[in-house]
């Protein structure tokens, strides 16, 4: 299947996706400083340029940091923890 | 009836009913187009009330048909459509007939004018949608649908009640309107917990990942969108603007992004999705403006389409290799690129991927949020969002079809793409959260009320895109952390999990067997909370066995010989003694401090 033989070129090449993935971020953050207009925002932390960004990014980070502390903290058991 | 109105779920009850007559293509066709004649006769139905029906001194109302209950029965009703031609291959009648009867509930909770009806209506899909677990037949999924029945039990009891209590209070007027917490008394706030218990909202919420993750591959993809979107629809009906909620389902979508990122079952993880997605609704619900109406009652359409196919992607892994576990797969793009694409499809429309279904909808909720400079929520809503995309969109795809092969062999080689009809059903279903994703106008159209939000604005466009990419970002920086490990997360469940166990150990330190309390407390009022217990535990567990048994013909190993003098505490019985017990002592207590 074609499809099949693209993604093991992609495989492959993780370099080249990196950089793609690394353009279209820099694309995003200059469309968000230039194109975009800021007038109707709900609040003034939305004017900084490219704010969605760090959002996104601090967001992901705390999210999965948070959620894998809580594991630590003792939600998370053995599998069969139920069945005793 | 006053006129010739007919009832959709009466065509799926007496198409159900007929289901064992057919054998063969002749069963297959019949099971693809009674659903079709449903969602035909929901697409006909015009505005008003019908459907009246005389009994004892009421007139219950069947059929109550509005923009709001028209679009819920339309994407429901579309569902059964899609959900059956993936269920095509199930052998057992029982389980198509358990499905059938579940959507009939859910679309006669939707279309129900009053409280009697619904009740009726919703006790049918509690009822109904238990086989669909029990039909795995495992000894955890029968174990699942029993305490999965307890649990509805509970909240099908105290809704009755509080339907009692505030049709005393309206002076024997079932009406099902929009209630009002301060003045509905004790009865609304009765109701307003039944239907919470349903929506799946914390603390009230683990019989839905134990269930969910439990059932069988296409018995999951109905529950994943009739009962918590049914719950939604009736919190919207009766409970529009009571601010309350706004925290609860605020609270809700962070508990359950924040569980699924934890999770290692696939289907679990996407159960504790369903949470956090219905915690949009209940906020949106809980705000009451009319985009945040609009908002939740979008989402809840779109969810139904994407988590649907969720569930359908992973069900088609689930089937194929019968394993769930992300630990135990890995690279299966090779083998499962077919179901690859629809599942990043669902995974993209969950994540509010522009141009996919969840971008129109999602946003009309946190964009209501800021306009009542609700920011904090609106914030939190847009964190639980990045969560999304990293465990859905991200976490199962790169999991399950990229990243380390973790398949044994035997998985490996049973890995293939799934049946035609699994994999039509998921590129309907696919086809639709594009659909509307970019051709909105048409579900817009649908809402309640008029709508002007305008989804692709160069605003709205660079905030999701950014938020998204970078949480992409973020989730390659810390992969290490995300990989899948085994294990079982804790959740609230452990009450009627744990409570034969603990109660046993209390007994132990309150009665020693030559402590002085022994005196004050003999043998007979032990054994008097234990006959208390003991039988509605015989008679609803007897009836759940023979009622499995006769639909799965599974028969548990669950005989008990143990003939210590406790022993009764241990069997995993004992818990839904309990909760019956204190269910009743719960309602007996309430009932004296009303009459009282």
């Amino acid at each position: 299947m074609r499809f099949v033989r693209w993604l093991e070129k992609m495989e492959k090449n993780r370099e080249g996706l990196n950089g793609i993935g690394l353009m279209a971020l820099g694309f995003l953050i200059i469309f968000d400083t230039i194109g975009v207009g800021k007038e109707h925002v709900h609040t003034a932390a939305e004017k900084i340029p490219a704010f969605w960004s760090l959002f996104g990014l601090v967001s992901c980070v705390v999210i999965i940091i948070f959620s894998k502390w809580l594991g630590h903290l003792g939600i998370m058991k053995r599998e069969n923890f139920y069945d005793d | 009836m006053t006129d010739l109105w007919i009832h959709p779920s009466l065509i799926l009850i007496l198409g159900a009913g007929l289901i064992p007559f057919f054998k063969g293509k002749v069963r297959k066709a019949w099971l693809v187009a009674v659903p079709l004649l449903t969602f035909a006769t929901i697409l006909g139905l015009s505005n008003g009330v019908s459907g009246l029906v005389r009994f004892l001194d009421w007139t219950l109302v069947f059929g109550r048909v509005d923009a709001l209950s028209r679009i819920f029965c339309f994407i429901m009703a579309l569902m059964c459509s899609v959900g059956t031609l993936f269920a095509l291959h199930v052998e057992n009648d029982l389980e198509q007939i358990a499905a059938w009867f579940y959507v009939a509930g859910s679309l006669g909770v939707i279309l129900a004018g009053d409280f009697v009806v619904l009740f009726l209506f919703w006790e049918m899909m509690a009822f109904s949608s238990v086989f669909l677990v029990w039909c795995r037949r495992t000894e955890n999924a029968l174990a699942a649908g029993l305490r999965y029945l307890l649990v509805h039990g509970f909240g099908g009891i105290v809704l009755l009640a509080g339907i009692v209590f505030y049709a005393n209070a309206q002076g024997g007027s079932f009406s099902f309107n929009l209630l009002d917490l301060d003045i509905s008394g004790i009865g609304g706030w009765l109701i307003l917990f039944g239907f919470l218990l349903n929506a799946a909202v914390p603390p009230l919420h683990a019989w839905l990942p134990d269930a969910y993750s439990e059932g069988t591959v296409s018995g999951s993809v109905f529950m994943s969108c009739f009962t918590t979107k049914t719950a939604v629809y009736a919190l919207i009906r009766g409970f529009s603007g009571t601010g309350m909620l706004i925290p609860l389902g605020v609270i809700m979508a962070l508990y359950g992004v924040v569980y699924a990122i934890l999770q290692n079952d696939v289907r679990r993880l996407l159960s504790y999705h369903i949470i956090s997605q219905v915690g949009y609704m209940v906020a949106g619900i809980g705000i009451g403006t009319p985009l945040a109406i609009n908002g939740a009652c979008a989402l809840a359409f779109t969810n139904i389409l994407y988590k649907g196919l969720l569930f359908m992607g992973v069900g088609s892994v689930l089937f194929m290799t019968g394993k769930s576990k992300l630990s135990e797969l890995g690279g299966l793009y090779k083998k499962m690129p077919r179901t690859l694409i629809y599942t990043l499809i669902g995974g993209l429309s969950i994540s509010a991927f522009p141009p996919f279904c969840g971008f129109v909808t999602k946003s009309m909720i946190v964009s209501a949020a800021f306009t009542e400079h609700l920011l904090w929520s609106g914030f939190f809503l847009l964190l639980v969002s990045t969560g999304t995309f990293v465990s859905t969109a991200l976490k199962i795809v790169y999991f399950v079809w990229f990243g380390k092969n973790n398949c044994s062999e035997e998985t490996w080689q049973k890995a293939d793409e799934p049946p035609w009809h699994m994999q039509s059903a998921m590129a309907i279903t696919s086809f639709l959260c594009i659909f509307y994703g970019c051709f909105y106008p048409s579900l817009y159209s649908m809402l309640p009320f008029l709508s002007d939000y305008a989804p692709y604005t160069r605003y709205h466009l660079s905030e999701t895109l950014q938020i998204l990419f970078f949480t992409g970002v973020g989730f390659f920086l810390l992969l290490d952390m995300l990989k899948p490990k085994p294990g079982l997360s804790f959740d609230l469940d452990f009450p009627y999990r744990f409570g034969g166990k603990y109660f046993l150990k209390f007994l132990h330190y309150c009665f020693p067997e030559n402590g002085s309390l022994r005196r004050f407390f003999p043998e007979e009022f032990i054994f008097s909370v234990k006959s208390v217990s003991e039988l509605p535990v015989q008679v609803a567990k007897k009836t759940a066995l023979l009622a499995c048994w006769l639909t799965t013909g599974f028969v548990p190993s669950m005989a008990d010989t143990s003939l210590d003098r406790y022993s009764w505490l241990r069997r995993s019985s004992f818990p839904v003694g309990l909760g019956v017990f204190l269910a009743v002592s719960f309602l007996t207590a309430m009932s004296i401090l009303y009459f009282f």
